[in-house]
Parts: C-alpha cells; structure tokens; sequence
C-alpha cells in the first residue's frame, strides 16, 4: 500500500527498521546451546537419581516389614544343629538330605520345632515321621512334603499304627490310611 | 504448516525434551533462535549489548519453564517473545532507576554527544526500547509485523483475519503512539523522565540550576 508521505512516517520506518543479527551472533547461539542442553543433562540426572532413590527407599521399607513381621525363616545349617534333628533323620535346608537308612524315596527333611525324640521317650520310627508329617501340614506350601513323612510313617507302622485314628490323625494321615487299606482289600479281593 | 501440525509437532517435541532429549531442544532451539534474537534486537532499539543479555536469560528461563509452554495456545516463538519481552521491559526498568540514582546523585558526565557517537546510539536505542515497551501489546505486534517482519499491509490482514481498514487503522494509531513515546522521551531530562509519557513510576527529579 502506497500512503502519502508524512513526515513522521519515516521516523517510524526508519527507527523501527529491522537491525541486522549477523554472524556477530554465532559464538552467542553456540554458547546458549552449550548451557541449555546442560541444563537438561543435569535434570534427567537428577530425574534417575530422584528414581533410584525411591526404588531404594521402597526395597529398604520392604525389608524392614520383612524384619518385623514375618515370622517364618529358612532354616539354616546352624538354626537347624540348634533346634536338633531326629537320629537317623538328619535335617538341613530342603533338598539336600541323606538318609542313613536305605529306604526307597527320599527321607523330607524335618521342619522347624520337630527335635529329635528325647532320651526318655520311646516314640517309634513311625511316630516321629507322623510328627514330621503334622508340622509339614501345618506350613503353607508344604504339602508335598506333609505327603512324603506320612507315606514313609505308614511304611514303617506297625498294624496297630496302620490304624485311623481319629483323635490322633490329622485328615491327610487318615487319607493316606484309608488309600493303603483299600489297596489292600482290593488286592486280597483279587487274590 | 498447518496449524494442527504444527501444534502435534511441538507438543512432541515439549514433550522429549522434557524427558530429557537434547536433540529435541536443539530442533526447537534452531528453529528460533535467529527469529527471537531478531526480535530482541529491534525491541531494544539495536542495542547489541541489551540484546545478547536479554536472550541469554530469555533461552535459560525458557529451558528451566518449557513445562509451561503449551502449543495449543501459540507458537513456541510466540512464547519465547513473550519471555523475552517481560525481560525488556524488566531490564528498561533497572535503567530506568539507576539514571534516577544518576540525576540524583548528579553523577552523569557533562553534556551528552549530540554528533551520532556511540552514546548517542545508546541514547536512542533506549528511547527506541522504552516507547516500544510502553505501547500497547497490540500496536506493538503490528509494528514488529510491518517493520521487523517486513509483512505488507495484505499479510498482516490475511494473518490476523481482520479487514484491511481495521489493520490500516491499527497501524497509524501505533505510528503515532509510537512517534510521540519517541519523541517525547528526547528533550530535557525532565520530559525524559515524565512518568505520564512513558508510563514508568518514577520520582520527579528537582530542575537544575542554570
């Protein structure tokens, strides 16, 4: 648009005229660059370290809780010689037994609480598998192992502890009672 | 770029760096840095010292507060010149003070240049900066995008959306604005200072003796 000339006109313009940047500049915009992409380097540090940190508070909290609240713990080799094993039935963490008997499958190892029989008791092989048995029963996640110290119980029973015995019995022993007796019927039946 | 693309493209391109990306800040960084350094340079009347000072501080406060930046409401050039023009208008204040303390103080050389040396060019560049300063926001964008940007009177219609008598219309009254904030700042001290011409809170300073 050509508008008349007036005299402040080019004051204006020529006031306000763009003023050349140049390559005065250069050293200016590559220093910036270098001081803000900086800037950033230092927050994502401190982002990951900001992170870490709250990942190590969480596991050192979870442990603590761990500390005071749960109450069950592995056995270790000297927890185990502290709480005693059964002779003959020797006793560390899972899995690496070995019986003194040669019996078919693998003796389970005897859970916590489960002390060798005192010199003055009289408890037979039987009875101190189906104790074995019980406290495995008791643990959660143990079943398998409450199966294999009543199975080797019922092994070395004597007819009267082949016996169900209610008072006596927990519901697994019974089973287990029950299964072998049936076996046996069936296999005088088929005799 | 339209419009939508342009606002998908920088809000992913806020977003990586605020994750942390460098190579996104230096796209944004690229892309701006000449048309913001530009923009500082007219706003303080070509003052290349006044200039390098209020960019630096304008590109460091956009990197501490890009969480700020929103595309959806402007440009990220928009946003810096937003930045940028609050540190203008800051700085023009400081100076604003400390000539005070100087005319109290009656600390300032004798006689300033009247032959186009250097102080001169300062001296004119800060009116330049201080009338652009106390323009409105309005009559101050019409200006930077007729003179700095170079735009016609077509463009600037076509941009903004308006009628071409609304922007001609526009456009003289910030001349005129613009031309008495200018001239009127030039003078004696004492108009120099006035706080109804330019708009500043300063004390009135006592006349000289002859």
């Amino acid at each position: 648009m050509n508008a008349p000339h007036e005299p402040g006109r080019d004051l204006v313009e020529t006031v306000l005229g763009p003023h050349g940047g140049g390559p005065e500049n250069a050293g200016l915009r590559a220093a910036l660059l270098r001081r803000t992409t900086g800037i950033l380097r230092r927050r994502r540090r401190l982002r990951w370290l900001g992170a870490a940190a709250a990942l190590l508070t969480c596991y050192l909290a979870g442990a603590a809780t761990a500390e005071t609240w749960w109450p069950w713990r592995p056995l270790t080799p000297a927890a185990a010689h502290k709480e005693g094993a059964t002779v003959g039935e020797p006793t560390s963490v899972a899995g690496t037994q070995d019986s003194t008997e040669a019996k078919p499958g693998r003796e389970a190892p005897l859970p916590e609480g489960v002390g060798p029989p005192p010199a003055t008791a009289k408890a037979s092989p039987f009875e101190v598998r189906r104790r074995a048995g019980d406290r495995f029963l008791r643990e959660p996640a143990q079943l398998a192992l409450a199966v294999r110290s009543y199975t080797n119980a019922l092994r070395v029973a004597s007819v009267e502890e082949r016996a169900i015995s209610p008072e006596r019995d927990s519901w697994l022993l019974m089973a287990l009672k029950e299964s072998r007796l049936k076996e046996r019927n069936h296999g005088n039946l088929d005799h | 770029m339209i419009a939508d693309e342009r606002v998908t493209r920088e809000q992913v391109l806020r977003a990586a760096v605020l994750a942390g990306d460098e190579s996104a800040w230096q796209a944004l960084y690229d892309e701006t840095f000449e048309a913001l350094y530009g923009y500082v340079l007219w706003r303080s009347g070509g003052r290349k010292d006044r200039a390098d000072e209020v960019v630096q501080e304008c590109w460091l406060t956009a990197v501490r507060r890009i969480r700020r930046f929103d595309p959806q409401r402007g440009r990220f050039l928009d946003w810096l010149r937003g930045i940028a023009a609050n540190l203008v208008r800051n700085q023009l204040r400081r100076e604003s003070k400390r000539r005070s303390r100087e005319v109290l103080s009656d600390s300032r050389s004798p006689g300033s240049a009247t032959d186009g040396s250097p102080l001169e060019d300062l001296e004119r560049g800060s009116r330049i900066a201080l009338a652009l300063a106390a323009l409105p926001e309005r009559q101050e964008a019409v200006l930077r995008a007729k003179y700095l940007e170079g735009r016609s009177v077509a463009e600037i219609v076509a941009a903004w959306n308006q009628t071409p008598k609304a922007i001609e219309s526009l456009l003289a009254r910030a001349r005129d604005e613009f031309r008495a904030l200018y001239v009127g700042s030039a003078g004696d001290e004492e108009r120099a200072r006035d706080p109804a011409a330019l708009g500043w809170q300063l004390q009135r300073q006592p006349r000289r003796e002859p």
